[in-house]
């Protein structure tokens, strides 16, 4: 019985980390470039931990690169006001409609929350042709503005979405004490609701925020000019070289990575509750 | 002025609560798909002067069932949505069941599981494309030093072994979203109806069956429905490393709608593709809604 045991557990802890490597793989590898000279990466010989690890990648990807006169220092900022404006908006409309739907009783609600199941399974790429005419004979793309109102559109739904998991999870009984004490809709909402689930609202914020973080499809559509690039843009950028300057795009990739790995990871508790919450509806 | 009913003014005040997500929602996704849908019968030549697109009828729609690719790409489309779809759903439920279990640093393989969740696409198909390079390839020279495999593969030189190596990055980028999903239902089962089975004898693939995959049974449908919607359209992970070549052989719907749009100028094809693709995902949006109902919770 013992014997039976201690194999079952050699068994299950061979299986975790298998799946571990498996899981973290891409990553390793990742930064395993990240670390090396252009030189020492064009050989089959290759090993995963770099032979003479150094942060030349890193101070190339940050400081010298340029694609058309444009590098990293221009296209964060373009990056990080693009989708945090967006999902500012995204977030507050968001949960002001995810509020509604999951507190009061009105008509229409049913195809409200039609359309915000519905805007979710969309693919994006049929709203992007007609989008993209008739914005260009308006003159407004290459715009990051436009950009980023697409962002809080594509962002909103799946906000919202996850609000209602989330609203509907939280007790009444504070909001009815605050009503019967005399206080509007839009007091509560803003006085003890927001405030009630200020890390919830982060997470989702982090979610819709990544989204845009991560956006190819738009953005390549979108955005002609170098100036205007968003990261994404500038990681694709490198691919026009003869010789592709891969230690760079792993440490520019480390970069835009680790940032959001780490918050992933800190509000992990927060973003799969409200995941599975918004699964379970 | 009258005073308002109290009817009316919970009716306005629910109007304030909705009408900014009404607005964005009317702009930015209604009108544009609705235009898409008209687009797809209308001439798009977008060389010619004439600012008016006749409508044509089904042309735009015949235009795409006679490409030479069609049928490639159709196929290429459902082959890497099941295989995807499938291996996601089976290799997550595998992980979520090993997750459940007692272990030491549970907490620690949890959260590497967001790893591939938070990378986003550019950064995994950049990683990818050069990890699995058949001439300096770090994963690549890492398969090669196993015993059964015959020096660097090319991986994305053949229409289906790039298919099929595409689906595997899928899967890797997905399943852990899909093994916390069922983690947390797997962890919502009460540990009672695990222990009185066993009083009676149940073995684990009893267990299994009995008690634990009914429970998780409808997550599972929602999840899976979410996956094929979330599957069919791919593009970024695909674009970003074959460009749906080589010859066409990674070529799926939603590549070929981005090709046809914004290479080739064909507009009118694009949304002829687009609008196939929009009664596909609108058939099982219905029965996502439909499942969500059913349960009777949220709304």
């Amino acid at each position: 019985m013992t014997l039976k045991r201690s194999l079952q557990r050699v068994l299950l802890y061979s299986a975790i980390i298998i799946v571990s490597i498996l899981i973290t793989i891409p990553f390793i590898i990742m930064l395993s470039y990240s670390f090396r000279a252009s030189h020492d990466i064009f050989s089959l010989e290759i090993g995963l931990i770099p032979k003479n690890p150094t942060l030349d990648a890193y101070r190339n990807a940050l400081f010298d690169y340029r694609f058309s006169g444009h590098g990293f220092a221009r296209w964060s900022i373009n990056s990080i006001l693009t989708c945090g404006i967006a999902t500012f908006f995204a977030i507050f409309f968001a949960a002001m409609s995810g509020y509604a739907i999951s507190r009061f009783r009105f008509t229409g609600k049913k195809v409200l929350w039609f359309l915000i199941a519905l805007t979710q399974t969309i693919p994006w790429i049929i709203i992007l042709i007609p989008y993209y005419i008739t914005i260009s004979r308006m003159g407004l793309a290459n715009n990051l503005i436009i950009l980023g109102m697409t962002y809080m559109a594509v962002f909103l739904p799946t906000s919202a979405w996850l609000f209602v998991g989330f609203f509907n999870n939280i007790p009444y009984e504070m909001e009815e004490a605050a009503k019967i004490d005399g206080c509007s809709p839009w007091g509560i909402f803003f006085r003890i609701i927001i405030p009630l689930s200020a890390t919830s609202i982060s997470a989702i914020a982090l979610v819709a925020f990544v989204t845009g973080w991560g956006d190819f499809l738009f953005a390549s559509v979108f955005l002609k000019r170098a100036s205007l690039w968003t990261l994404p843009l500038g990681l694709t950028s490198f691919r026009g070289e003869h010789l592709i300057q891969w230690s760079e795009i792993m440490a520019m990739s480390a970069i835009v990575t680790v940032p959001i790995v780490v918050l992933f990871i800190y509000l992990q508790k927060y973003l799969v509750d409200l995941m599975a919450g918004g699964v379970k509806q | 002025m009258p005073a308002l009913s109290r009817k009316n003014r919970e009716r306005i005040i629910v109007l304030q609560f909705i009408i900014p997500a009404l607005i964005v929602i009317g702009i930015f996704i209604l009108f544009p798909i609705s235009k898409a849908i008209v687009m797809a019968f209308q001439e798009w030549v977008l060389t010619s002067a004439s600012p008016d697109h006749p409508f044509v009828g089904l042309d735009n729609f015949r235009e795409v069932f006679s490409l030479t690719h069609f049928s490639t790409m159709m196929g290429n489309t459902l082959v890497y949505t099941l295989g995807s779809v499938a291996g996601k759903m089976i290799v997550g439920l595998a992980v979520a069941l090993l997750l459940n279990r007692k272990f030491t640093g549970r907490g620690i393989v949890r959260g590497l599981m967001l790893i591939p969740w938070a990378m986003p696409m550019v950064v995994v198909t950049n990683v990818f494309r050069i990890a699995l390079d058949p001439n300096y390839g770090l994963f690549n020279s890492m398969l090669s030093a196993l015993p059964f495999v015959d020096g660097p593969i090319q991986f994305f030189s053949n229409g289906t072994v790039a298919l099929t190596t595409l689906v595997g990055i899928g899967i890797w980028k997905n399943f852990p979203f899909i093994s916390l999903m069922l983690l947390a239902a797997l962890q919502s089962v009460p540990q009672d109806y695990y222990d009185a089975a066993s009083i009676d004898g149940a073995g684990n693939i009893q267990q299994f069956r009995r008690i634990t995959w009914p429970l998780i049974k409808p997550i599972w449908n929602t999840l899976m429905i979410l996956q094929i919607l979330w599957t069919v359209k791919e593009f970024e992970l695909i674009y970003l490393i074959t460009q749906g070549g080589p010859n066409n052989g990674t070529n799926i719907i939603g590549i070929d709608i981005y090709l046809n749009a914004f290479r080739f100028y064909k507009i009118g094809a694009a949304n002829a593709e687009g609008v196939l693709l929009l009664l596909f995902c609108l058939i099982f949006a219905v029965i996502y809604f439909r499942s969500m109902h059913k349960k009777g919770e949220a709304v």
